[in-house]
């Protein structure tokens, strides 16, 4: 029985075994404001705080700022845990930022090769245990076909298993409630989806494990309240 | 050029290179991989603009430092550090030995 590397998210955990299993590829879905990264960053920084884990947030769009305040609205101190080496939250849309449409694209500046490259020398040094991108949606410029970019993501999830390092995939979701390619959720272990609905005119936010390898998971549709503390699940709650 | 004029949309990878940015991309390079290369090579074209590639001290140093800046995103504070420590001891090596040769 493989570890479990804990979310430590107030309710997730008991909805997915006790947490991810150790070395998988996980991804969470949802639209725009749906809580993706905020569920991002309790796993990175509970798995530092809770179980002393190294990890890794990469941010390929949101500002390393922008993260940081985030966090810290929730009580959680990222500047404190890179600064004693435990988290290295990289803001690699600064960089691109910094480049021209067609510099960032001749360079390939976050496409797959370039992630699996970086991350296997900074695993190596950094000794990470955890990983979160956000977000592979923009991963997907690099790539002229979706039958590219599925061929490319499906060896970058292999690479990750390989490392051993148990990552959190963030990406977004069509109008249509789909993932943006239509591809990353045959590709990873697991899917939690993200969402928010309104019922009668109460607005609700809801999560859901569409899938979960290893695990016996309970796949039915959850609420969530974003709390002083960040994101609480209502495991005993189940909507419709 | 590709057409603007900016040094930084040269074609970075067919430019000639001086040893001693070799030898920053290489050091970089076990820490990020392939990015070293964008990194050192972005901030070399900065530098030196569209002028024959050639670095004194002092314009090593200057990339130097704008280097550590980039790196320092991706590998966090205290490594890029170290790594400007290296590179310091690359810069007065390669300078030193430049010296005895002439």
């Amino acid at each position: 029985m493989a570890e479990r590397k804990g979310t430590h998210v107030a309710g997730l955990d008991e909805l997915i075994g006790g947490g991810f299993p150790e070395g998988t590829v996980n991804l969470v879905t949802g639209p725009p404001g749906s809580a993706k990264s905020l569920m991002g960053i309790h796993y990175v920084f509970n798995g530092v705080n809770v179980d002393g884990d190294t990890g890794i947030y990469l941010t390929l769009e949101e500002s390393r700022d922008s993260i940081t305040r985030a966090a810290s609205a929730y009580g959680m101190d990222l500047n404190s845990l890179e600064k004693e080496g435990k988290l290295y939250l990289i803001d690699l849309g600064k960089m691109r930022m910094e480049c021209t449409s067609s510099e960032e694209l001749e360079w390939g500046l976050a496409s797959f090769e370039t992630l699996q490259d970086f991350l296997r020398n900074h695993i190596a040094f950094s000794g990470a245990k955890r990983l979160v991108l956000d977000s592979i949606t923009a991963v997907g410029v690099y790539y002229k076909t979706g039958e590219l970019f599925r061929r490319e993501l499906f060896k970058f999830a292999r690479f990750l298993k390989e490392s051993g390092i148990t990552s959190l995939l963030i990406s977004e979701v069509t109008s249509d409630g789909d993932s943006r390619y239509g591809t990353e959720e045959f590709v990873a272990d697991s899917l939690i989806k993200l969402d928010y609905e309104s019922a009668s005119g109460e607005y609700r936010r809801t999560l859901r494990v569409k899938k979960m390898r290893f695990t016996k998971h309970d796949p039915l549709k959850h609420p969530f309240l974003i709390m002083e503390s960040g994101m609480e699940v209502s495991p005993d709650e189940v909507i419709g | 050029m590709n057409g603007n004029g900016s040094p930084m949309e040269e074609d970075l990878n067919n430019r000639t290179f001086n040893p001693i940015v070799d030898l920053y991309e290489k050091k970089l390079s076990s820490l990020i991989g392939v990015l070293s290369k964008f990194i050192v090579r972005r901030q070399y074209g900065k530098l030196i603009g569209s002028a024959p590639a050639t670095l004194d001290l002092d314009k090593a140093e200057m990339l130097c430092e704008s280097i550590i800046g980039d790196a320092s995103i991706l590998i966090g504070e205290e490594r890029a550090r170290m790594l400007e420590d290296e590179l310091k001891r690359i810069t007065e090596e390669h300078f030193k030995e430049a010296g005895k040769h002439g």
